[in-house]
């Protein structure tokens, strides 16, 4: 008795409570090799809906990213439109643990370097946070799947996986104590999240749809943004390049400095 | 009687020709048309040259040539585009208001704008089944009938049943889900990836074992298709097209076909098609495929008026007090206004070389500000124009350098509220709490290495400040003595004459660094004394003269446990003690808190915190030098900075402060601030007070409500 109670002691739990062929961080990891691209290039429009007024906004912004290494990237982002911040921007190099940012206001004409933590303020008034845009963050969270499920009006098969924070100033950081991901089994890409608060409410679901297989690499063209009975913010996908050679002037300083994102 | 027989049958076949020839029925037009479109007419052998508008007809025959295409409208709902080289035939069943294509050759696209089940079913050469989807492809190559929805769509078969008594046209309701080869035979279904569809798709089965289960299951519910989902936020960012017409409703019977030709063009399916509608102005063609990038459109040029970014800011400002009473000749209204209309654009000449530009209209009710005569073509004058244009320069720019000449904002330094180093950049302080910042001649180099800049900036003419007229409540020169105030300007070409400045800034060990170094005229003047003597009676003339001085500067901008951290010092030195000799300080700091102000029903509050500091090396010494330029220099012993209260993402508050202890003087300012995607509102409460040593306390009458309103178009 003793040696069976030793025994099933050593069992995987995920094993015991098993609907998922594979572990969560191994979809994870999975998922993160199969659709990342050594460079982004993106025209997204942004609108956003106020749930009480139903008014609604619209943005514009281009979008950079490189991948220079083993977590080493170079981000850059800007809006075109409306012209109130037409031309603001915003610089982003990680190295490792290290991050720098920078900020881009053209009324001031300065390149202004901004504390990178604050990962759970929303950019620039939709209802992603700095901690979304950046994708997902293997090293910081803990990943379990919860169970396979139908998923796409039962056209396919999903995993449900629960991510978490690994630690409370990670969830603290971060805004969320959990969430819920839908990710298609045979593709490894992200259709639904659902974000929890620090307090285990429901906070906000994300959609992404209309996928798009670009050089192998599969991203969505739509993702709505729900922060219930809030805000809706919806972004559309105009333009997007993978992969492909961007000028490296574009990840420096001088791009904005000089005001030469502004066309 | 067999004769009158086989007549009475000829006359009845020929009426029936004639008849079916006279009553066509028409089934749609044809919306846009780039080339060549034939249209073949049933029993004769006429043929008829197709353009934009013409109808359609039951069991037409329609051609596409070589390089042409065509748009058309099948009913009140369905669009189709032909590609190059094709060929259909329409046959309209009017009993089951359906229509019947064939596709001879060539490729089609269709898109049906209803509800439920599309009206235009599709077959290869020999009709034995018919297929449709709400959006789908289709076209006839080597490989067959190839017949390609868009992705996760329903596919519709229609197969037409004939009883042995009568024709039964009947439409199978089945919806497939799936196309799988051994369904049929005939056509070739071309989808991505077809070795998945050699085996049928075996759905995961639904098992709620657990509360847990059933949970993550309802949580994940509603996770709507792509059409629903593309439906929406179609919809979304349809307010927000410049399509000129708004009526775009699909589900009405008149369809707006310049909505049908705007919605059709964005979405490409797979098939090559140039972009036909308005072919005069769109000169850039579309070919995207499946798999790959989508590519950039090219945009398309506009007038070089529409290309011009303008803003119009009016400001309105009411004054609790009259201006001090014992100046002579200031301004004495109590109630000002303000406009500015500011154009800016920027052309590229080619992805090397670009010309940027912008000025302004301006106007106001306040006296003494504006140079009467108006010369705007004076460079330097220290008054205001009407007409003023601000930057005009070029720019060259390679990967490893840049060059820049003409008249163009330079602004540089560490700080938020204030920068040592930041003198040169000319400010229009003509109303000091509400300053502009100017354009200066310069002809400058950037060279590039790394993350390091070092640049060579050469100001061949001093861009001077412009300061409060004599006559302005805001001036620091009260005098009961009308005193005249003269600019003099250096002149020649020398070190003593010419700014030059060498900048390097870059990013080490996660801090910015900035090191400077300047020489020439100091662009904050001094007031020397000029007395003349005419026919034996002294004229004393103030004179504002730009001094040579030389500085050097470090500083530096990092951030630590989530405040941002930033500082300069500056060293001056003033040419034969004809100004001050100083070295200055700024130590600040920004940091924004949004974690606790969340209970007070904030967004965020965002701090700034800085304290400059002044130390006197040698003041001014030089004889006739009247006052030095510490006049324009503020921050000698000052805790200056902000709170803005974000409340929403339109809505802050802020509460800007100068504490000067240098000279016992306060400034606060009082905001709010609402803004929406082309617009902004702020109404300012500005309070002065001090002693007369400060500034602040010069300005003390001057405390004041003003309205600001900015609108970007």
């Amino acid at each position: 008795m003793k040696i069976l109670a030793i025994l099933i002691s050593f069992i995987p739990l995920n094993f015991i409570h098993a609907a998922c062929e594979k572990s969560g961080l191994e979809i994870m990891k999975a998922q993160e090799k199969k659709q990342s691209a050594n460079s982004e290039e993106e025209t997204q429009d942004i609108v956003i809906l106020d749930m009480k007024s139903k008014k609604k906004e619209k943005r514009t912004l281009k979008r950079y990213l490189i991948k220079e290494g083993e977590k080493k990237s170079k981000g850059l982002l800007f809006f075109n439109d409306p012209t109130t911040i037409k031309g603001a921007g915003l610089l982003n190099w990680k190295n490792l643990d290290e991050e720098d940012q920078w900020l881009y206001i053209p009324e001031i004409k300065k390149l202004t370097r901004i504390v990178g933590g604050n990962k759970k303020n929303y950019f620039m008034g939709t209802d992603f946070t700095y901690a979304d845009l950046e994708g997902e963050d293997i090293d910081n969270n803990n990943y379990k799947c919860l169970k396979e499920i139908a998923c796409q009006n039962g056209k396919s098969s999903c995993f449900a996986i629960e991510a978490k924070p690994k630690t409370e100033e990670r969830a603290r950081n971060i805004g969320y104590m959990k969430r819920l991901l839908l990710i298609d089994k045979k593709n490894l890409y992200t259709l639904k999240i659902v974000f929890y608060n620090l307090k285990g409410k429901k906070l906000k679901t994300a959609r992404y749809s209309n996928w798009k297989q670009v050089d192998n690499v599969w991203r969505p063209d739509f993702a709505k943004m729900e922060r219930h009975n809030v805000q809706t913010t919806f972004i559309k996908i105009k333009s997007r390049k993978l992969n492909s050679k961007i000028n490296e002037i574009v990840f420096a300083k001088r791009y904005l400095q000089k005001e030469m994102h502004i066309k | 009687m067999i004769i009158p027989v086989i007549f009475l049958n000829l006359k009845k076949t020929f009426a029936q020709d004639y008849l079916r020839r006279q009553v066509r029925v028409k089934i749609g037009s044809i919306i846009e048309q780039k080339g060549t479109i034939l249209g073949l007419g049933l029993g004769d052998n006429s043929i008829q040259y197709l353009k934009r508008g013409d109808s359609l007809y039951d069991k037409q025959t329609f051609i596409t040539r070589a390089n042409s295409q065509a748009i058309i409208l099948i009913g009140y709902r369905s669009v189709i585009t032909l590609g190059s080289n094709t060929k259909i035939r329409i046959k309209d069943l009017s009993n089951s208001r359906l229509y019947l294509l064939q596709i001879f050759k060539g490729s089609i696209r269709y898109e049906y704008n209803g509800a439920g089940v599309p009206d235009v079913f599709i077959s290869g050469k020999t009709p034995s089944q018919y297929y449709s989807a709400v959006q789908f492809t289709a076209g006839l190559s080597s490989q067959g009938f190839i017949f390609n929805p868009v992705e996760d769509l329903d596919v519709y078969k229609y197969k037409r049943e004939i009883s042995k008594n009568k024709k039964n046209i009947q439409i199978s309701n089945e919806k497939i889900n799936f196309l799988t080869l051994q369904n049929n035979e005939k056509p070739v279904f071309f989808i991505k990836d077809i070795k998945s569809l050699k085996k049928p798709i075996s759905l995961p089965s639904k098992k709620t074992n657990s509360n847990t289960d059933s949970d993550i299951t309802s949580i994940f519910e509603g996770t709507s298709d792509s059409v629903t989902e593309t439906t929406d936020i179609d919809s979304i960012f349809s307010d927000f097209e410049e399509s000129s017409t708004k009526k775009n409703k699909v589900d009405s019977k008149e369809i707006n076909l310049g909505y049908l030709r705007n919605k059709f063009l964005k979405n490409n399916y797979g098939i090559k098609l140039e972009k036909i509608l308005n072919p005069k102005k769109s000169k850039s063609s579309i070919t995207p495929e499946i798999g790959k990038n989508k590519p950039f459109s090219k945009e398309q040029k506009k007038p070089f008026w529409k290309e011009i970014d303008y803003n119009l800011f009016l400001k309105s400002t009411y004054y609790g007090k009259a201006p001090r009473s014992d100046i002579g000749n200031v301004d004495p209204q109590v109630f000002h206004q303000d406009f500015r209309l500011s154009m800016a654009n920027k052309i590229l000449i080619n992805s090397s070389e670009s010309l940027a530009i912008n000025g302004w209209l301006e106007g106001s009710n306040r006296k003494s500000v504006y140079d009467e005569d108006n010369n705007f073509l004076d460079l330097q004058s220290s008054q205001r124009n009407y007409l003023y244009l601000n930057e005009l320069y070029y720019t060259y720019s390679t990967q490893k350098f840049d060059i820049q000449f003409g008249k163009k904002i330079i602004k540089f330094g560490k700080g938020i509220a204030y920068s040592p180093s930041d003198a040169l950049s000319a400010i229009d302080a003509t109303v000091p709490t509400s300053p502009v910042y100017l354009g200066s001649f310069i002809i400058s180099l950037d060279t590039y290495f790394d993350d390091w800049t070092f640049s060579t900036i050469f100001f061949p003419l001093i861009t001077p400040n412009k300061s409060p007229t004599q006559n302005s409540r805001w001036s620091t020169l009260y005098s009961d003595i009308n005193f005249e105030l003269e600019q003099e300007f250096p002149t020649g070409i020398s070190p003593k004459s010419k700014q030059i400045l060498l900048k390097l800034e870059g990013t080490k060990y996660g801090t910015d660094w900035l090191f400077t170094f300047f020489n020439g005229p100091n662009s904050n003047p001094v007031v020397r004394n000029d007395i003349t003597v005419t026919n034996n009676i002294p004229k004393f003339t103030l004179v504002q003269e730009h001094i040579p001085i030389t500085f050097l500067s470090i500083g530096f901008s990092t951030t630590y446990g989530g405040f941002e951290i930033h500082g300069e010092l500056l060293n001056q030195n003033a040419e034969d003690g004809k100004d001050d000799s100083f070295t200055a300080l700024m130590i600040g700091t920004r940091k924004v808190i949004d974690t606790w102000p969340r209970h007070l029903g904030l967004n965020s509050i965002d701090i700034v915190v800085e304290h400059g500091r002044e130390y006197l090396r040698s003041a001014q010494s030089q004889p006739f030098y009247a006052l030095s330029s510490i006049g324009s220099r503020f921050y000698q012993n000052s805790w200056v900075g902000t709170f803005i209260f974000n409340v929403t993402n339109k809505f802050s508050l802020n509460y800007d402060y100068h504490f000067d202890f240098k000279n016992d003087g306060v400034a606060n300012i009082f905001g709010m601030n609402y803004s929406s995607s082309d617009t902004q509102w702020r109404f300012k409460i500005e309070n002065y007070s001090g002693s007369q040593n400060s500034n602040f306390g010069v300005w003390t009458n001057n405390d004041n409500m003003s309205l600001e309103y900015l609108i970007n178009f």
